[in-house]
């Protein structure tokens, strides 16, 4: 954050101006970003809490209605609900995670060049993007995953392979904004090299918005990935996915809603959590005035 | 800003009140019965139907539930039938035309009987009719023809019943049939499948059948619904075929026949006034149509939810069916070409708890339903031996010598990929797996699960170990067109490499076997042989449904699945 202060945005100004405004926001982002991390430090441990094994069947109490002892129900093999929510908690989440890492590396590098050098190299990338842009998401991603074959890493690359082109997209208008302004002419006049001009002084810039983008798609992704496992593209049974659960629970929404209603709870709970925290980090970062 | 939120707000609250509105709306109200349907926009999917083919499980598609109450037809038979709760049905006058609605998850593009799988919607409706059909024991039955002969090996001579005409008025002879059967033979692939034609002769009544080489199984195969008997010298057979069942067409769209009843039927009173059948494709909306009185009669409702309709306000018909639940094993691979994995893996399976608490199916004792007359009673099958399967294991010298519970074998870790068809329709296939995956376990076997949407594609590439199946094994009433496609071992169709030459020579004997009992023992005899060679897993019988609204009487779900609609089914309130 510290290298924010290079840029020559009226910062100073904002802060006069918002305090108070500013205060509320900061104190929202932190609350919801502590509810975001006891999330997935929670996900991520989940063994841990789940009372049942979330794979071993128990024919003896298959449906069963959410008891005290089940508190969401059990399933048609008799496997705890909750269970099976809780540790699919951390799977979505992380693979939803590394995916949005690598996909924002990727698009924020062929952004910043594209933006930087221009010319050339830039039309023909940006014309690729638009290209991609053109498919629709899911379609794309539901053909892509099927040509591959199932899986969750095939999942990935599917939906890696469209939601790459935003992040270059970003990245590439505000390298090209940034590359006007006087402090990198003063760089480059201090003989700067290219790569320390990109890193040191463009990249800064960039980051924040990349971040807040990324942010905002957790949910977004973790929702893509259950979707495609629910069509039976990702994860693969019996791994207690919430896709796949949903799925499994389609032939049993009138005998036993339970088996549906909770992981569809689990996943709005999980992507409103992420979407706020991404609202929240671009209200803080007040990147809308930038 | 305020105004365009007052805006909104004023917009959210029409639209909540036109919901409440349309909720509490009574359907006298309501001018059409449009509102009810449940019409959604999904593309109405193509089921060619190859589901039905002899090694496809019926796979329901997710497809939205068509509309299936709005028909101009339906005005002259009062609305309130077809749309009302049951208590505002009560007032309905007494001589209200008897009208159902009915639904299948197949119906199709057209309704020549020769195109494709489209037979058996016709003999599902009860427009068309075979030469010969299959009853409740799946034996052969005189239909439209009312005896037959084998006048030599090569010729089957029928003798078309007297007196029945088509639906056209024209009369049923055997000059008619021959063209019907030369329009099947033109049109459909897997005419040669089923007779290995010479020739038809035609003469007055008597149909004789020539074919090239001897083949005992075409007086079965007539009962396949590609052979219903219909006039082909109709203007317009894929929309107004005219067949010889109880009910004639009066208008067909794309998944969607009006039917009205044969006055003339030769098989005596047929029970209803008119029928509109609709395809439903998905097994879940079925389930909800039938619950909202859109529907009066549907089949193939998932097992779990027939206890929705265990009450006096449905009758519910369910047979254990011709269909088995297989997964097919590999033995082309590298693991499961040793047979006794494969029978260890048979013993290690319960069946018994599947059967139960998965697919409400009996446990398959070999590969052909306990309905069929092969006796299957005396069937040596496998039974649930976790013991017996590690001793096998133990003895063939498969341990686990790494210590991380897996056996292996030549020192790899035994495995097996598990292809399943990406839930649609019915999730049991995916829950076979997952039980099989954790019984496999137990003895240490690996066992992976893959979903594809795709399976043909899997299958005919032997990509798999395991592969689920949903067979109908009886096809014909007869055993050996399943066992020929599936396990001669220079049959195209058998794509897991079972390779026995005891088995093929078994299956050569077909060819000379004319009486039912001789072919009966034969089935019987090569069902214990892939038994014995741990051919397949046979997990359980797959039951089939019939489920009705109460004052829908003798809907009874056939052993068979070529028959849904007969003449006895009626409508008393």
């Amino acid at each position: 954050m510290a290298k924010l202060k290079q840029a020559p945005a009226g910062g100073e100004i904002r802060l006069k101006r918002g305090l108070q405004r500013g205060t509320v926001i900061r104190i929202k982002f932190y609350a919801i970003l502590t509810i975001a991390i006891l999330f997935v430090l929670f996900a991520m441990n989940a063994e841990h809490f789940a009372p049942y094994d979330p794979i071993a069947n128990d024919y003896a109490c298959s449906l069963q209605p959410p008891s005290a002892e089940h508190i969401c129900g059990t399933d048609k093999l008799g496997r705890d609900v909750y269970s099976r929510i809780l540790c699919g908690a951390g799977g979505s989440f992380s693979m939803a995670f590394v995916m949005l890492i690598f996909v924002s590396t990727i698009g924020t590098t062929i952004g910043m060049l594209c933006g930087y050098f221009g010319g050339r190299f830039d039309v023909i990338m940006m014309r690729f993007v638009d290209v991609l842009l053109a498919f629709p998401d899911t379609v794309f991603a539901i053909a892509v995953a099927g040509m591959l074959g199932p899986g969750v890493l095939n999942a990935v690359i599917a939906l890696g392979l469209l939601s790459w082109t935003s992040f270059a997209r970003m990245a590439r208008s505000l390298t090209a904004s940034v590359r006007e302004k006087d402090f990198i002419a003063q760089a480059r006049f201090n003989g700067a090299s290219t790569p320390r001009i990109i890193l040191k002084y463009i990249f800064p810039n960039v980051a924040p918005q990349i971040i807040v983008m990324a942010t905002m798609r957790i949910g977004g992704t973790i929702l893509s990935l259950s979707s495609l496992s629910f069509l039976g593209l990702a994860s693969q049974p019996p791994a207690p996915e919430w896709g796949v659960m949903v799925s499994e629970s389609k032939a049993y929404m009138q005998t036993a809603p339970w088996m549906m209603i909770y992981p569809g709870l689990a996943l709005v709970l999980t992507v409103v959590i992420f979407n706020l925290l991404g609202d929240s980090l671009r209200d803080v970062m007040d990147t809308k005035k930038q | 800003m305020n105004i365009k939120k007052t805006l909104c707000l004023v917009l959210v609250l029409c639209l909540s009140l036109a919901a409440l509105a349309a909720c509490g709306r009574k359907p006298e109200e309501t001018a059409a019965p449009t509102t009810t349907a449940a019409e959604k926009t999904a593309a109405p999917e193509e089921t060619t139907a190859a589901a039905e083919k002899t090694t496809a499980a019926p796979e329901e598609t997710t497809a939205a539930p068509e509309e299936t109450t709005a028909a101009p037809e339906e005005t002259t038979a009062a609305p309130e039938e077809t749309t009302a709760a049951p208590e505002e049905t009560t007032a309905a006058p007494v001589e209200e035309p008897r009208h159902l609605n009915a639904a299948s998850f197949m119906v199709g593009t057209t309704l020549d009987a020769a195109v494709r799988y489209q037979g058996w919607t016709l003999t599902r409706t009860g427009i068309g009719e075979t030469l010969v059909k299959l009853d409740n024991n799946v034996e052969l039955e005189a239909c439209v023809a009312d005896s037959w002969e084998w006048v030599d090996e090569y010729s089957l001579k029928l003798h078309v019943r007297e007196g029945i005409t088509f639906h056209s008025g024209k009369a049923v002879d055997a000059a008619a049939v021959k063209l019907c059967f030369e329009h099947a033979a033109e049109t459909n692939e897997r005419f040669p499948n089923y007779i290995d034609l010479k020739e038809f002769i035609a003469d007055g009544q008597d149909l004789t059948i020539v074919s090239n080489s001897k083949n005992p199984q075409m007086l079965w195969n007539l009962t396949e619904p590609l052979f219903c008997v219909m006039d082909v010298t109709v203007e317009d057979i894929a929309n107004k075929p005219a067949g010889t069942g109880p009910y004639m067409v009066t208008s067909f769209v794309e998944d969607r026949i009006e039917l009205e009843a044969n006055r003339n039927y030769w098989n005596g009173e047929v029970g209803l006034d008119t029928i509109t059948f609709t395809r439903v494709s998905d097994a879940e909306a079925r389930v909800m149509a039938l619950q909202s009185g859109e529907l009066d009669m549907t089949i193939t409702i998932d097992h779990t939810n027939i206890k929705l309709f265990e009450n006096e306000d449905y009758n519910v018909s369910v047979v254990s069916g011709v269909r088995t639940n297989v997964v097919k094993m590999n033995h082309a691979r590298p693991f499961l070409k040793y047979k006794e994995l494969r029978q260890a893996i048979s013993y290690a399976i319960d069946r018994e708890t599947y059967g139960a608490n998965i697919t409400g199916g009996a446990p398959s004792v070999c590969l052909f339903p306990a309905s069929v007359p092969f006796d299957i009673d005396s069937i040596e099958g496998y039974s649930y031996d976790v013991d017996r399967a590690v001793q096998i294991l133990d003895d063939a010298g498969f341990v686990d010598t790494d210590g991380d519970g897996i056996r292996e074998i030549d020192g790899e870790n035994i495995h097996l990929e598990y292809y399943q068809s990406a839930a649609h329709g019915s999730a049991e296939a995916g829950l076979i797996a997952q039980a099989i995956q954790a019984d496999l376990l137990k003895i240490g076997v690996d066992v992976e699960i893959m979903s594809s949407e795709n399976m043909s594609d899997i299958k005919n590439a032997g990509l798999y170990d395991f592969c689920s199946d949903n067979s109908n094994t009886v096809p014909t009433g007869d055993g050996q067109y399943f066992l020929t496609n599936m396990y001669l071992s220079t049959s195209g169709s058998n794509k897991s490499g079972y390779n026995n030459p005891e088995f093929d020579a078994l299956i050569e004997r077909f060819n000379d076997a004319y009486s039912a009992e001789e072919r009966y023992a034969i089935a019987h005899e090569a069902a214990q042989l892939l038994n014995d060679d741990a051919a397949d897993l046979f997990v359980t019988t797959v039951p089939m449904s019939t489920v009705s609204r109460a004052y829908v009487k003798n809907a009874v779900q056939p052993t068979v699945d070529y028959y849904m609609i007969t003449k006895d089914i009626t409508i008393v309130r």
